[in-house]
């Protein structure tokens, strides 16, 4: 049995960055590069539904993207993920997020996974797509927003809890093998142990290739995606609005904000 | 002239409110000589249509289908059905855990342009081009759709004021309730009640730092806090003090406060950690007394101020 | 668990923490470092520090690099970690004092206005020759903003910043009566609430007729005893519960108070430390549950009153006694039975809690009860080893910060799976240096940091 757990290394971004000159993205020296939250949660997933396993269940984690994306993949396998595969070729640099859906189906193809997990989104670009695309090119069973999940790795059925607007919750029975795009908060992600990731410095991560997928360079990169950046700009916010004036001046319009939001004022 | 399909969403027997706000969203790029058609999918998909017919809609479609609730297969087949029959140049679908299931599948079938949580809409000539936030908020992004014939966009909520006037627009019928399905609703489970307090559920709360200083000073907060109707939490050194408990920590090792609407920091000086569990509250009010502090670069309202002071004035307010 | 053997040994002496700290090649080992370092090392740890402009943007902006680097970062021809610079709160006054002389953009002046190292002098150049409003108000609100700087201000500026005067501890008197004259009431209040405001003034205050200004001047510590009593009869509850927590409030009037309609007023006598067994009496059976909480702070209560608290229907009330220094182990003993966990978990933090309560509380599955089991000093040892085990991170970072706990005990937790409690432990003074060193290599850059800095203590001359 294997469980492939799709993650993406992610750009946060500190205060005062820098827009590129082009102004289509940001000033690559301000980018601080992460895993995705949402990914440590569907790791966590699939790790536990392996530990509770009675049959053998391989955890293996792929992600799109450069030389800098085997850190992120290495705290995956610090957290006990088997393998780790690390798919780039210069020719994918722009894909978007459904693109990058059909390199991880690629990639699906081959290894012929049980169960594929995602992030619901990525917390910088936040399409909340890429999940649900791989289970397009794959044509599998999907579902989005998953928040609770019962699966018995080889089940034909699974049964996953919907995280609804509202809070509200909606079970459904799905069949297998499906994509099912994780929420935070369906588990408590694990801490790697310091074993962990010393052992991990020493794994392999498996490189591949547009050629190794059997993809051609006119089906990735920025030409295949769905939409084009533009512009990217800095909106007009910036730093909050400061109340002045004397400590109970301050306090009365503190207390104005709290009133208006309770619907009192 | 150029159609634009929205397709509206119900669930458990309702319309949902964000239908209107795609409507109006259609409304903003539409002109004169343009049709507006709004899809309603589900097994009572005709019960909607009156509260469809609003102004500025040309004409309601109501599909049959075998399941009233959603189902991503049954709305992929029935969307990209309605798309060969309209042959629409954008279609807009709410920004919704439900449009979220099946949109992406929809674009890659028929390689129309794509973008998710749009919040502005506007042509350049011929270009659509729209807007979205990138990098957590910190950016906005233009985008467009070279040599697409037709564009798949998901709006974002509470963006474009709900469309209300009511209209008289044709109404159809459509039945495809010979679509098969391979996940099936089983029920819904409501959010349990707040018997125990749980911090990701509260709309309104006030937040305590390491600026409290000591532990009877937490029970004045608890006091201010009860008299605002606020639910206090705290950064983690006062849950590591066992000053409150740990289930009222927010941040990155205690709890993300997802539906929080106000947040009051009183001297939390704004760590990464903590910033962690509450930046994306709309409304953030950070008190503190060091002007430079970095809960203030992600708050609505900075107050410069000694919270103690400020505590002593605002319940004055609310006794 | 096995160790891994490390790769280089400790440093026993500054040159040789600075050679461990280049030959990781580490920004955050390097930057804790650098103060220690001669100038030979300053140089090349310079090159790892600021060698890629992503790092040294990254170093301007983080809340712990030293300020001998952010010196070094400003000096760099490059703007925006010059801005990140001037935000950092670790930037000390003569990065600042550079920093400004260098630049003409009101943007980074009014950073340095506002920082809380800028030296009054700096303050004072800029209040003479700056008169944007945003910079001007960020200097009036510098506490190190000196009388002078205020009184340029006001010179410059007329009443235009009054609120911000008034607010300013360094304000002189003569000032604060100007302001009295000229301001409105919120100004006035403030003036009234200020430790320099002449007592003329104060006697003008408790009779204005607005009562925020009243509430101000009865909340100020130099209030003359006479005008105490005047306010203790105040028709407003905000003016009496101002004055019920004055420290220098007569008995009389703390008894007199202690019977106010207002519930407001009685919770703040209640918190009072100075409570006679009289008044005690008075405010132990009130109806309001946040009085009875307060009283059941109090370090006066007799055993008796104490026993009737820690049966009171209201959960805060039981958890005060817990938490209560004077109540004695067998009230202990019932309330670690509580059905609350919350008072529970008072009880498990509480420094006079015996031994073996605490072993009986060490069973429990409540992370709050457990954590503050494992931080407190009496949980034997036996069990706090047994808790450095457990799955949830804040109890065994309560064994962490646990004052009693011994090297044995804390050795597994260097390899705890979460930062912060590895973090935590190299202040530790019960690990020896070398115990410490095993932490050199950690993967989180905070704990290398702490790490290195904390050897950078050691070797400082």
């Amino acid at each position: 049995m294997k469980i492939l757990v799709a993650v993406k290394e992610v750009a946060s971004l500190d205060d005062d960055f820098e827009i590129r000159d082009d102004q289509l993205d940001v000033d690559e020296d301000f980018l601080l590069y992460e895993l995705n939250e949402w990914d440590d949660f569907s790791l966590e997933e699939a790790m536990s539904i392996k530990e509770r396993s009675d049959t053998e269940v391989e955890v293996v984690v792929v992600s799109v993207g450069p030389d800098r994306v085997e850190e992120s993949l290495r705290k995956c396998l610090a957290k006990g993920a088997d393998r780790a595969i690390r798919v780039w070729s210069d020719e994918m640099e722009g894909s978007d997020s459904i693109t990058v859906g059909r390199i991880l189906a690629a990639v699906a193809e081959q290894e012929k996974p049980d169960m594929i997990f995602a992030g619901v989104q990525s917390s910088d670009n936040a399409d909340a797509s890429t999940g649900i695309a791989i289970a397009s090119y794959l044509n599998w069973p999907h579902t989005a927003v998953v928040a609770g999940l019962d699966y018995t790795p080889g089940a034909n059925k699974a049964t996953a809890s919907r995280e609804l607007e509202g809070g509200l919750g909606q079970e459904v029975e799905i069949s297998c093998p499906a994509v099912l795009t994780i929420q935070l908060g369906i588990n408590t992600p694990r801490y790697a142990s310091l074993r962990g990731i010393k052992q991990a410095a020493a794994k392999p991560i498996d490189e591949v290739s547009l050629s190794d997928l059997g993809l051609s360079a006119e089906e990735v990169g920025a030409d295949a995606a769905f939409s084009r950046v533009r512009r990217m700009y800095i909106p007009e916010k910036g730093m909050a609005t400061m109340i002045e004036g004397t400590t109970a001046e301050q306090a009365a319009k503190l207390a104005q904000i709290i009133k208006e939001f309770k619907g009192e004022a | 002239m150029k159609t634009i399909l929205v397709v509206a969403e119900s669930r458990q027997n309702e319309l949902r409110p964000i239908s209107l706000e795609v409507i109006s969203a259609a409304q903003s790029v539409r002109e004169a000589d343009d049709k507006v058609v709004v899809a309603i999918i589900g097994q009572q998909s005709e019960s909607y249509v009156d509260d469809l017919s609003l102004k500025g809609v040309d004409e309601v479609v109501a599909v049959k289908v075998s399941s009233e609730d959603f189902d991503a297969d049954i709305h992929e087949a029935a969307v990209t059905s309605l798309m060969e029959n309209y042959t629409p140049d954008v279609v807009l679908l709410p920004h919704s855990v439900d449009s979220l299931g099946y949109a992406p599948t929809l674009a890659r079938k028929g390689n129309y342009g794509f973008a998710t949580d749009v919040f502005k809409l506007e042509y350049d000539g011929q270009d659509l081009v729209v807007t979205r936030a990138g990098y957590n908020e910190k950016v906005h992004v233009e985008m467009d759709f070279p040599g697409k014939d037709c564009v798949i966009l998901t709006i974002r909520s509470s963006v474009f004021k709900a469309v209300e006037e009511s209209g008289s627009p044709s109404t159809t019928s459509l039945d495809m309730t010979n679509i098969g399905s391979r996940c099936q609703n089983v029920r819904y489970v409501e959010p349990e009640g707040a018997d125990d307090i749980d911090i990701t559920s509260v709309d309104f709360i006030m937040s305590i730092g390491r600026g409290i200083g000591e532990e009877s000073n937490v029970d004045e907060f608890r006091e201010m806090a009860d008299l605002s109707g606020a639910t206090l939490c705290c950064s983690r050194p006062i849950a590591d003090s066992g000053w409150l408990p740990k289930s009222r920590q927010v941040g990155q090792s205690g709890k993300v406060v997802g539906n929080c609407k106000l947040y009051v920091a009183m001297g939390i000086s704004g760590s990464i950690q903590h910033m962690a569990g509450m930046k994306h509250v709309p409304t953030i009010v950070a008190v503190n007394t060091d002007p430079g502090a970095s809960i203030f670069t992600i708050a609505k309202y900075g107050i410069v101020g000694d919270i103690f002071e400020i505590e002593e004035e605002l319940r004055t307010h609310f006794e | 668990m096995t160790q891994q053997p490390l790769d280089t040994a400790m440093p026993e002496t500054a040159t040789e923490l600075v050679e461990a700290a280049v030959e990781q090649g580490d920004i955050y080992s390097a930057a804790a470092v650098f103060g220690i370092a001669d100038k030979k090392q300053r140089d090349t740890l310079k090159a790892i520090l600021c060698g890629r402009r992503r790092d040294a943007l990254k170093l301007a902006r983080w809340e712990h690099t030293p300020a001998e680097v952010l010196a070094v970062l400003a000096g760099l021809d490059d703007d925006a970690i010059r801005l990140r610079v001037e935000k950092n709160p670790a930037t000390q006054s003569q990065t600042l004092a550079d920093l400004f002389n260098d630049q003409d953009s009101q943007d980074l002046i009014g950073l340095v206005a506002q920082h809380g190292h800028t030296s009054a002098s700096v303050l004072f150049t800029i209040v003479e020759q700056v008169s944007s409003t945003a910079i001007i108000r960020a200097a009036a609100r510098n506490p190190n903003a000196s009388n002078e700087v205020l009184a340029v201000i006001e010179a410059r500026f007329g009443n235009k910043f009054d609120a911000e005067l008034a607010s300013h501890e360094n304000s002189s008197a003569n000032i604060l009566k100007r302001l009295y004259q000229r301001g409105n009431h919120f100004v006035q209040a403030a003036v009234a609430a200020h430790v320099h405001c002449p007592q003329a003034i104060l006697e003008q205050a408790v009779r204005h007729d607005d009562v925020i200004v009243v509430r101000h001047a009865a909340a100020n510590p130099t209030l003359p005893v006479k005008l105490l009593g005047y306010l203790a009869g105040h028709p407003d509850y905000s003016v009496r519960r101002a004055i019920a927590s004055q420290q220098r409030l007569s008995t009389t009037l703390a008894r007199e108070l202690a019977q106010d309609s207002s519930d407001y007023v009685r919770r703040v006598v209640a918190a009072r430390q100075d409570l006679t067994a009289e008044i005690i009496g008075l405010l132990i059976h009130d109806a309001d549950h946040w009085v009875r909480q307060w009283v059941a702070l109090s370090s006066k209560l007799s055993e008796q009153e104490l026993q009737l608290l820690a049966e009171d229907e209201d959960k805060e009330v039981r958890r005060a006694v817990a938490r209560n220094g004077k109540t004695p182990p067998q009230l202990l003993q019932l309330l670690a039975r509580d059905k609350q966990t919350w008072v529970r978990a008072a009880v498990a933090n509480q420094p006079n809690t015996p031994p073996e309560i605490l072993s009986v509380l060490a069973d429990e599955e409540e992370v709050d009860v457990l954590a503050a089991v494992a931080h407190n000093p009496n949980t034997p040892q036996a069990i706090l080893q047994r808790l450095t085990h457990s799955v949830l991170a804040d109890v065994r970072r309560g064994v962490v910060t646990n004052k009693a706990a011994k090297r044995e005990t804390l050795l597994p937790l260097i390899e705890d799976p979460f930062y912060l409690n590895r973090l935590l432990l190299v202040g530790n003074p019960v690990l020896s240096p070398e115990d410490k060193w095993r932490l050199s290599d950690d993967p989180d850059p905070a704990v290398r940091f702490t790490l290195f800095s904390w050897f950078s203590r050691q070797y400082q001359q």
